[in-house]
């Protein structure tokens, strides 16, 4: 080699504008590329179910565990006083429960003339830990520690307790995100139970933040049957969610400004601000075919 | 080199706590926003590289992570944040020529505008085009909020931020001489 090619090369270097221009037309590209295709998503997933998740469950599980342990110092007076509410409460149930005991069997005898499968009452679920939320205040989503190695696909629906929390909307090996119902973008078709009406449920971060109550819409209810208080249950008609879980209860209704349907509001049945565990409901609405 | 191991362990650091700390000390469901504490300060400490790789280096994650899909219907969009957060660096560092360590209240006040310019362009891109227009409400109880306990947290954070910038910047000196 000769001298003159061994001097020591002047180190690369690029001036700021020129990186910030660079980088900016970088994230516009993928933003426009990621809004058309989901081609990044799947190596950028596993990236992130090695490198983010595993921290993210363990403080999740420390977490967890602290606040298990405040709540029980907490708690323990009001738990002994629920107690013994609780206990006479159960007398009173288990006369109930013979009662509804007998028309169960009745109810059982009626359906198989009418041949109704008992659809909706037994599906397949999973409970998974939360581990993460949403960065930022705007939307309400969160992150669990089950993915597809679980069995976890897009649209799986999502429940606590009793009542539906939200779908599933993107899997990872190992995670999953989950957007709830009571999140700004999240729409969902539902049925009143009382009179079989569908309608409209969108979250909403305003009366989410005020209230702690999402929004119905296009409810069509000419003879005003719908009353506060009443079931309102995933429709049957809905592509994503399964029919018939529990979203919540009406909790007020107005007129909308066209004269012809009803808008209101609905308390969510599940308790958004204390998620630790959810359930995920293995079963899909629809397979959908890419 | 040293450095942007350090920064890269940081953001990742600020990430996990942004995403499974803060929730637990979530006001009125308003959780602070670190990653934005770090990228102000980091911009406005070391100029505006640094500032343009750690916004955008903290936006990536915060797009990995987040749910709105901008209405496409297929999964995630990602850039928004990476972009915002990389502008917001770059603007910190601009004013680089100002900083001054012993002074902590042009930072602060960099890092609420920050947060506030953030927020703003964000609302006008995932709420305000969803015809979401009660701007006033949106500022009010989730602008602002935000901006108020992130400069609380930025208290805590910021001092932490500029001793490490401080380490970083004698051992850099101490490779040159």
């Amino acid at each position: 080699m000769s001298p003159v090619i061994k001097k020591k090369r002047k180190k690369f270097t690029i001036s700021s504008k020129y990186l910030l221009l660079i980088l900016s037309c970088f994230c516009a590209l993928l933003m426009i590329f990621t809004f058309k295709t989901s081609l990044f998503e799947g190596p950028l997933k596993v990236a992130a179910s090695y490198v983010v998740v595993p921290f993210q469950r363990g403080i999740a599980t420390v977490g967890g565990y602290m606040s298990d342990r405040s709540k029980e110092l907490g708690q323990l007076k009001d738990v002994l006083a629920q107690n013994q509410e609780l206990q006479a409460q159960i007398d009173a149930l288990t006369i109930e429960n013979n009662q509804l005991q007998q028309d169960r069997y009745e109810l059982n005898n009626l359906r198989s003339l009418y041949e109704l499968d008992q659809a909706y009452s037994d599906y397949e679920k999973i409970g998974a830990r939360v581990i993460a939320s949403e960065a930022d205040n705007w939307f309400y989503s969160f992150t669990i520690d089950k993915g597809e190695e679980d069995g976890i696909r897009v649209d799986c629906n999502v429940m606590a307790g009793s009542g539906l929390v939200g779908r599933v909307v993107s899997v990872g090996p190992n995670f999953s995100k989950v957007q709830a119902i009571i999140s700004d973008n999240s729409n969902v078709s539902a049925t009143v139970l009382a009179t079989s009406e569908n309608m409209i449920v969108s979250g909403d971060l305003q009366t989410v933040q005020q209230d702690g109550v999402i929004r119905f819409s296009q409810l069509s209810d000419k003879n005003s049957r719908v009353s506060i208080g009443d079931k309102v249950v995933t429709s049957s008609i809905s592509d994503k969610y399964l029919p018939g879980i529990l979203i919540g209860y009406i909790s007020s209704v107005d007129t909308a400004p066209n004269n012809l349907t009803k808008t209101g509001t609905i308390t969510p049945a599940a308790d958004f601000s204390h998620l630790e565990e959810v359930l995920v409901v293995m079963e899909l609405k629809q397979v959908t075919e890419e | 080199m040293k450095r942007i191991i350090v920064t890269a362990v940081l953001v990742f650091f600020c990430f996990l706590l942004q995403t499974s700390v803060c929730p637990w000390i979530a006001f009125g469901g308003i959780k602070p926003n670190l990653l934005i504490i770090l990228t102000a300060a980091f911009g406005f400490m070391s100029g505006e590289k640094t500032g343009i790789w750690t916004g955008f280096a903290c936006g990536f994650l915060v797009d990995l992570f987040a749910v709105y899909d901008g209405g496409s219907g297929n999964g995630d969009i990602f850039g928004l944040y990476a972009l915002l957060y990389m502008l917001i660096g770059y603007m910190n560092g601009k004013c680089n020529q100002m900083f001054y360590p012993e002074d902590i209240k042009l930072p602060l006040l960099m890092i609420v505008t920050s947060d506030l310019s953030l927020n703003v362009v964000y609302y006008v891109f995932a709420f305000l085009l969803r015809a979401r227009l009660d701007i006033s409400y949106y500022f009010l109880h989730i602008m602002l909020p935000e901006a108020v306990y992130t400069i609380i947290i930025a208290f805590l954070f910021y001092p932490v931020f500029l001793f490490i910038n401080k380490r970083l910047e004698k051992v850099e000196r101490g490779s040159t001489d």
